[in-house]
């Protein structure tokens, strides 16, 4: 229940550009911070294998355009680690399956996984000068790349090794654009007549997994037979983030 | 602004040519090391762990048995600050033969290739996962260069012979421009 209950605590400092002379927020602005994302999913054996953590913290960078009184547009572009690299997991699960033989530690390329994520969509203003409220819809796209893990397994007592290729969406590394979407509630409150703001956020996001897949190629190396096996992780993955900020404007 | 776009190009090529001028060594004619392969030798081998190792008793369980071809690698011709995996075997191996000295089974009698029964991999290659082949798509694992002057060559017996008894095996090597040699094994006792 506890993970359950984690809330993110999303700190980030913003830096507002604006080239307008009009208060804020109406203009253009650009945003740069980072942000924390918390799973809200459980964890399959799958995610465990792929070293998926329960948090991530991801950079990212924004652009609002609010030239309308109410209506405005905004783009996001985070990145970050899409997954530890950890061979633990993969280790055991690779002892478990093959019980009696001597099974090597499996190896993955060094890079750690690398998530991406471009969303765009609108936001909806209410309130007034010292508080507003800013809900928003966004849609994009979520990229991933995972290196494969190898490992060998040696039968004791027997010439039999076995060669086992652990793959993430059945190729040598997934890179597909995956859909996500992006609900966010932004609440900003003005300390100060100098628009000095203090930006609460809460976003859900809903991913359609890039990593859903891991397929084990598996070779004999004596008979030179393959076989493979699939595990599949859950379709989507729900993530959800609470940030607390200072929004400062440059400017007038 | 066409100058200014022009320019940039301009600036960051000339950046480039600057830095790799500047990188240059001194210089190399890439001439390869000379490698002659010499002490040829076959030891056996026991694979009931997780790699094979050398076994000195004479008796052996069949099941999992190996014999690793061993060389002694000598660098000949000047060396130079060029490339270190940039190597040339004098006289490379070109085919490889194994077979025992007595029946084997059925179909492979005394001094009859059993190339078909064992897989081959080079030691040398430390960073990989031992990977093995057939010994017929892997005669470049005979001339591989090792930093340590000694080349292994492991090949694993995946088909073990129908019975008991001693055993000896004999490897032929035939060679680019020499006459080939051929080395054996000990007289083993498969149980």
């Amino acid at each position: 229940m506890k993970t359950k209950i984690i809330l993110l605590l999303w700190i980030t400092s913003y830096l507002q550009l604006s080239a307008q002379s009009e208060p804020w927020p109406v203009g253009n602005f650009c945003t740069l911070g980072a942000s924390t994302q918390v799973y809200l999913n459980k964890n399959t054996p799958a995610d465990a294998l792929i070293g998926l953590p329960r948090s991530g913290i991801f950079y990212e960078f924004s652009a609002d355009f609010f030239q309308h009184k109410r209506w405005g547009l905004f783009g996001v572009f985070r990145w970050g680690r899409a997954a530890d690299r950890d061979e633990t997991a993969m280790q055991h699960f690779l002892e478990n399956k093959y019980a009696d033989y001597f099974v090597t530690a499996p190896r993955q390329n060094a890079d750690p996984a690398k998530m991406r994520q471009f969303l765009g969509g609108i936001r909806y203003k209410i309130g007034n000068k010292r508080l507003q409220f800013q809900p928003g819809l966004a849609v994009g796209v979520t990229t991933a790349k995972f290196y494969p893990f190898e490992a060998a397994i040696k039968a004791p007592n027997s010439n039999t090794l076995l060669r086992t290729t652990a793959t993430f969406n059945g190729v040598d590394y997934s890179r597909k654009k995956h859909f996500t979407l992006q609900l966010s509630e932004d609440m900003f409150y003005r300390l100060s007549k100098k628009d000095v703001w203090l930006q609460l956020t809460g976003a859900l996001l809903m991913i359609n997994l890039p990593y859903n897949t891991i397929q084990f190629n598996t070779q004999n190396q004596l008979t030179q037979e393959s076989s493979s096996e699939t595990i599949k992780s859950s379709k989507y993955r729900f993530s959800g983030s609470l940030s607390l900020g200072l929004v400062l404007q440059i400017g007038d | 602004m066409p100058t200014k776009i022009t320019f940039l190009p301009a600036l960051m090529m000339a950046f480039l040519a600057i830095f790799s001028i500047s990188s240059c060594q001194e210089p190399c004619d890439f001439s390869p090391y000379q490698i002659d392969q010499s002490n040829w030798k076959l030891l056996e081998l026991e694979n009931s762990g997780v790699e094979p190792i050398i076994e000195y008793n004479s008796s052996i369980s069949k099941e999992h048995f190996g014999i690793r071809i061993q060389y002694k690698m000598n660098i000949a011709g000047k060396l130079k600050s060029c490339p270190d995996n940039y190597y040339e075997f004098y006289n490379p191996v070109v085919e490889v033969i194994v077979y025992a000295m007595q029946d084997f089974d059925d179909t492979h009698a005394a001094g009859v290739s059993l190339n078909d029964y064992f897989i081959v991999r080079n030691l040398s290659d430390r960073t990989n996962l031992p990977y093995y082949k057939p010994i017929s798509e892997s005669l470049s694992a005979f001339v591989k260069y090792s930093y340590n002057s000694v080349g292994m060559v492991d090949l694993i017996l995946i088909q073990p012979p129908a019975h008991q008894g001693p055993f000896q095996f004999k490897v032929k090597l035939k060679f680019s421009y020499q006459d080939p040699i051929i080395i054996s094994s000990r007289t083993i006792t498969f149980y």
